[in-house]
């Protein structure tokens, strides 16, 4: 078999790491950057395994990308053009922004661990992957994923109960 | 006997025991009422953070599309990507997802190429040639015009947004006949591209761009007969409810559905019962199958799983007020139906019975 091109890897993987540091840091800007550092990296050293590496990258340049208040790199601005078959009413996009931040806050409840296997499951990983993708061992996956999944909702439902009142009040 | 832990649960749910353990599982079960519903619980847990996480992916619905400016401010050049041929052609992942609820398929990435004949979009090419969407290999363009930051804002704000909308409907129709074979298939909606030109950027296509997770099919209005034709000649209703509006969506967007296949959701609404919508779905056969195990623990305690937040994209705006539905779903004769209303257990109950 012969090794992927970056840009094989590029377009098999760039999505999802994309959507997964887009979830987990919750900036786009920032969260498009790391990606782009993600398969610089991949060009100078390119893996063996790809996924696995390119996640476990993914997730370390959060982790000490973590303190750096300022972006640096592109600066975009969106512009939206409007689809005549579609278009979301304000109040609905305020909610589903609400929403976004209050699963944000909940999210951040859970330890790094909890939540680095959470994303990896939801990327699609299976037992085997995650645990190479995060450095642990196979049998601690399912019992992970149980407290992180548990934790995330009880935060969730929690958070969102005190919107409710603070709403009602 | 001993107790089933949450974490073999859960691995349980995920597919991850191995036979044997299943085996064992599954015999503890039958004979463990408590365990059985901690299995439901744990369902219910793993169900509504893939919703959580889901909701994550913040981006505006798949019809509103942006179109992207590069600024001339705050250009820094990537050293650690000009080591290839001196450029470095960034592409970005393309469409959205649409709201919470909605998982996001794999997505394909188009990376442009570096010329202005492009073709504007690339539809999905068949799903066994390219489980992930068309994807065109990044090519360093030596050809390229080094253009400054500013010409390139000037350039891009300038040039008129392409009509990627226009070209919504093929990568729609195609996904929709990607949805329909076993595999999961991701959508583009268009293409650009950003270049890097020793560390200058250059927009060489005058094509919107989006990031983020590619799309599935927006929720389509349909008539009662293409439903009907939809699910193979029958479909079920509420008996005495007159149904408001019946739509088609990806299996993907609907908790407990089939991802590979399509949903067909029936809206009523009555003054006594509120909205409530009746999904349903033939789910293909590796999908059943897969699901005749926990099939089995379903009947002993009924699935209604209560909602964080509303899940289907109601017609009318609902309001910002937490009210929680609930979701009753089952099977019946090789078909998945889905209750989902604000209603009590027992009414929903009694809806269940209606439906015919």
């Amino acid at each position: 078999m012969t090794t992927p091109t970056v840009e094989e890897l590029f377009a098999e993987y760039h999505p999802g790491i994309l959507r997964m540091l887009i979830r987990r840091t919750g900036d786009p800007d920032r969260a498009e950057d790391l990606a782009a550092e993600v398969f610089a990296r991949a060009l100078a050293a390119p893996p063996y395994n790809p996924r696995p590496w390119l996640f476990a990258v993914a997730l370390n340049l959060v982790r000490e990308d973590g303190r750096r208040a300022v972006r640096q790199g592109r600066r975009l601005e969106l512009l939206r053009a409007e689809s005549p078959q579609h278009t979301e009413a304000p109040d609905e996009v305020f909610d589903r922004n609400e929403r976004a931040a209050l699963v944000r806050r909940a999210l951040d409840q859970l330890t790094e661990r909890d939540r680095e296997v959470l994303l990896l499951k939801a990327e699609g990983f299976d037992y085997d992957e995650i645990a190479a993708t995060a450095g642990l061992a196979k049998g601690a996956i399912g019992t992970t994923l149980a407290r992180a999944r548990r934790r995330l909702v009880e935060a969730y439902r929690a958070l969102d109960a005190e919107e409710g009142d603070r709403a009602a009040r | 006997m001993r107790h089933a832990d949450e974490g073999t649960l859960h691995s349980f749910l995920d597919r991850e025991l191995s036979p044997v353990e299943v085996e064992e599982l599954e015999r503890h079960l039958s004979v463990c009422v408590p365990c059985r519903a901690l299995l439901a619980e744990a369902r219910t847990f793993m169900a509504d953070a893939d919703e959580l996480v889901v909701a994550l992916d913040v981006h505006p619905p798949r019809a509103s599309v942006p179109t992207v400016a590069i600024p001339a401010r705050g250009w820094r050049p990537r050293p650690a990507m000009l080591g290839w041929a001196a450029t470095v052609i960034l592409a970005v992942g393309l469409g959205y997802s649409l709201r919470p609820g909605v998982v996001p398929p794999t997505s394909p990435v188009v990376a442009s190429r570096q010329d202005a004949a492009q073709p504007p979009v690339e539809a999905p090419s068949a799903p066994a040639n390219a489980p992930r969407g068309a994807a065109r290999p990044i090519r360093p363009p030596a050809d390229l015009p080094a253009a400054s930051p500013a010409s390139l804002a000037g350039a891009a704000v300038e040039s008129p947004p392409p009509s990627l909308l226009a070209n919504q409907g093929a990568p729609a129709a195609a996904a929709h006949a990607a949805a329909d074979a076993a595999t999961p298939v991701g959508k583009t909606t268009g293409t650009a591209g950003i270049a890097f030109v020793d560390g200058a950027p250059v927009d060489t296509s005058s094509r919107a761009l989006s990031f983020g997770p590619s799309p599935t099919p927006a929720p389509r209005r349909i008539t009662l007969d293409e439903a009907v034709a939809h699910l193979g000649g029958t479909i079920r209703l509420i008996d005495g409810l007159a149904p408001q509006r019946v739509e088609l969506l990806s299996g993907v967007d609907v908790p407990g559905a089939d991802p590979d296949r399509q949903v067909i959701r029936v809206y009523y609404e009555e003054p006594d019962l509120g909205l409530v919508t009746l999904d349903q779905q033939r789910p293909g056969p590796s999908y059943a199958a897969r699901e005749d195990r926990e099939r089995r623990f379903e009947s002993a305690v009924p699935i209604i799983t209560v909602n964080p937040a509303p899940t289907s994209r109601a017609p009318r705006v609902v309001a910002r007020a937490p009210l929680l539905t609930s979701t009753l779903a089952w099977r019946s004769d090789g078909t998945w139906l889905a209750l989902t209303s604000r209603l009590s257990g027992a009414r929903m109950t009694e809806l269940q019975a209606r439906v015919k």
